[in-house]
């Protein structure tokens, strides 16, 4: 089939492109985790170090698909995505980051999993995010943070 | 297989070789179910989905009287390769929509 030629000017996708840019300007960070008692102690770590941050939750993978489409489509992705491993569903967060972890400027994991554990799950093909091990603490959590503090500069 | 009105897939399991394939399929229906909501009611797309060098390209290719359009999106994932193709195109008909209403 031959190639079909774009019969729409251009010009009105500066105005698209205008609006992303602002939508750039808000740095939000989605947190799947389905054990909400967590939920402090995040919002507690990114008010320290980057209170500018918008934290969204999601439980599962197919409420956090939902979110970075949402997010996608809106040309503003999430600056970092957080993700427990062993979530409800079927769908792990090693899935959500095969989909869609290229996306995410900074990705990290948090389980219970032994590091060695969770290597042997990763396909390192595209490498390695960033893992904590629980039990959280407001320090670990806060180095996590930090990575949105690191990607602003 | 979902089946959506005037909507044409060609996507390979065996050459895509794609652990995920039938939950990429949903979601590429679902968007392109959405994505040609927002187009002609006479428009006819076509979808090609195939793997490249560095992961996979999804092209959408859309025809109807009033408009045409042809664009693609690549990623590591299928998924993001569908997110990217789909936020161009969606841009391509907005752009559309508000040239004709001028």
């Amino acid at each position: 089939m031959q190639a079909l030629q774009t019969s729409i000017p251009r010009k009105g996708l500066f105005e698209l492109e205008g609006r992303r840019e602002r939508a750039h300007a808000e740095m939000r960070v989605l947190i799947v985790e389905d054990d909400l008692t967590l939920q402090p102690l995040w919002e507690r770590a990114f008010k320290t170090k980057n209170p500018a941050v918008k934290l969204d939750w999601a439980t599962s993978v197919s409420e956090a698909e939902k979110l970075i489409h949402l997010r996608f489509s809106r040309g503003a992705p999430y600056e970092l995505i957080i993700s427990d491993i062993f979530l409800e569903g079927n769908a792990t967060g090693v899935d959500l980051w095969n989909r869609y972890g290229e996306e995410a400027l900074n990705f990290a994991f948090v389980s219970g999993l032994p590091v060695s554990k969770y290597e042997l799950m990763m396909s390192l093909d595209f490498g390695c995010p960033t893992y904590l091990k629980k039990p959280l603490t407001l320090q670990k959590c806060e180095e996590i943070a930090d990575l949105t503090c690191v990607s602003e500069a | 297989m979902a089946y959506v009105p005037g909507v044409q897939v060609n996507a390979n399991k065996a050459a895509l070789a794609l652990a995920e394939f039938d939950e990429f399929m949903k979601k590429l229906y679902a968007g392109a179910e959405e994505f040609v909501q927002r187009t002609p009611i006479d428009s006819s797309l076509t979808v090609d989905v195939e793997r490249i060098k560095d992961g996979f390209k999804v092209a959408f290719k859309l025809a109807s009287a009033e408009l045409r359009l042809a664009e693609s999106g690549e990623g590591r994932s299928p998924f993001m390769a569908l997110e990217r193709v789909l936020l161009k195109a969606k841009d391509l008909v907005k752009v559309w929509s508000i040239n004709k209403k001028v």
